[in-house]
Formats: C-alpha cells, structure tokens, sequence
C-alpha cells in the first residue's frame, strides 16, 4: 500500500513530527511505501537550519533526514507555510531579499499542488496534527 | 482527471493563527487540480462561516471573503455539523448561504465517501 503523510506541528510545541517519523517507520517495516512526506502549518519549522538544540535532545530534522535517505523517501515543505515562517531555500531569499536562507536541504520547497498529487498517488493519507 | 474526492475537516477559528486560512488554501489547490473538493466545518471551524468578517483592522485577509469566493473554484459542496453550532448557540440563520446542516451520523457518511480526508 502507497502511503502519504501529512505533518502538521514540529518540535518543541508540537511532536506530529516525532509520532510521524514512528508511523513511516512502521510503514516501510510492513512492507509499504510512502509517496511523499509533506510538512505544512507550523511543521515546515521542522526544516530550520538555525535551531540550536540542549546537547542531550536529538534533532527530529536529523532523524527525518536520515529516514528519508535510507529509504528514498521525499520530504516537501509547503512553500506559502514556509515563507509565512521565514524557512527560505536560497531562491526564495534571493527573491524576497532576506539576509539569510536557512532551510535544510534534505526537505524540498515545493507548492501545495504536491500535497494534492501526494494525495491523489496514495492509497492512504494520514495527518499528524498539531494541538495549536 | 481522477476518480478520487477531497474531503476538508475546517475545525479551526478564522483568525486564531493561520489554520484555517491554510486550510483553506489547501482546499483550493486541489480544485485547481479538478479534485472534487468538499468542505466540512465543524467545532471552532463553524465561526468561519460568519458573513461581513472585517479582518482589516488586523492588517490580515478577511477570511469570509475567501469562503465566498469558493464558488468560483467550483467549490460549492459546504456542510456544518449541527452540534457544534448549537453548542456556540448559532443558528443556520446567521451562516453565508449555501451550507448544508449535517448531523454527526451524516457526518460520517460524508467522511466515508470521500476517498480523501485532510484534516485542518
């Protein structure tokens, strides 16, 4: 079965992230696949480059980043989400001329229209909602 | 293009943060992909449907003037869950024109025949 996921909220007022990550892992050992892994409302802060965390947490981007390389899993961030949050890729801080880009490059800026199309592929989508 | 439907869950307040606004955006995306896209409003989501919103004095997007533009994006299948107005002791009466009253067990006929869920 093709999955698509849907993340709403992120570390550290949200953790859809965190149970996110735990559900795609959990696809991919059944058997599935995941067609896309689309970040959206607050969740697009998931790919901030800045983030400082304490020494003993574990970064939920790193964790995501390294999912999605062993398993060949995209992971888009909504670009209008993003660009309300100040998450820019080097084209949008080129375009809006900010002073700095600072999104990770393991999460792809892309339109909501991937978010649809993620929908339409999938067998299943499955939202990690945020409580804020 | 497809034999799939949307299905959006509105659960959000209009102006309490930017959920219901992207929500809404998300909505409209996937008619531009001539999705069939219905909208469900319920809980706080059900104060989205106030007319004569007037969002200016914060300096944001009135968000009924989105919702009334929905029929231009072929938009037209909108439905309110009948508790959660009653519990904010609305009235059909007082919504934008055009929203079906449903009740939790045609809610969840709705849910069934979409084919696709967001949830807001």
């Amino acid at each position: 079965m093709i999955f698509s996921l849907v993340i709403h909220g992120t570390a550290p007022t949200s953790y859809a992230a965190h149970s996110g990550l735990n559900f795609a892992r959990a696809v991919i050992q059944g058997g599935h696949s995941i067609a896309r892994v689309f970040f959206y409302h607050d969740a697009v802060r998931i790919a901030d480059g800045n983030v400082v965390l304490p020494q003993d947490e574990v970064s939920i981007a790193e964790q995501w980043r390294e999912f999605a390389q062993a398993h060949q899993v995209e992971l888009n961030l909504c670009i209008a989400a993003a660009l309300r949050r100040g998450v820019l890729n080097e084209a949008e801080q080129q375009r809006y001329q900010r002073p700095s880009a600072n999104s990770m490059p393991a999460f792809e800026v892309v339109g909501l229209g991937q978010l649809i199309e993620a929908s339409i592929v999938a067998d299943r989508v499955i939202t990690f909602g945020a409580s804020t | 293009m497809n034999d799939k439907s949307l299905l959006m869950l509105m659960r959000h307040a209009p102006y309490a943060g930017a959920r219901a606004t992207e929500a809404l955006e998300a909505a409209l995306v996937g008619a531009v992909f001539d999705l069939p896209t219905s909208l469900l409003f319920r809980d706080d989501g059900v104060w989205q449907l106030l007319p004569n919103q007037q969002a200016d004095a914060l300096g944001i997007r009135t968000h009924s003037n989105l919702i009334s533009a929905l029929p231009q994006y072929d938009i037209t299948n909108l439905y309110v869950c009948s508790e959660s107005l009653a519990a904010r002791h609305l009235h059909q009466d007082q919504l934008t024109q055009g929203v079906t009253l449903v009740n939790p067990a045609e809610q969840q006929a709705l849910i069934a025949q979409h084919s696709i869920v967001f949830n807001d």
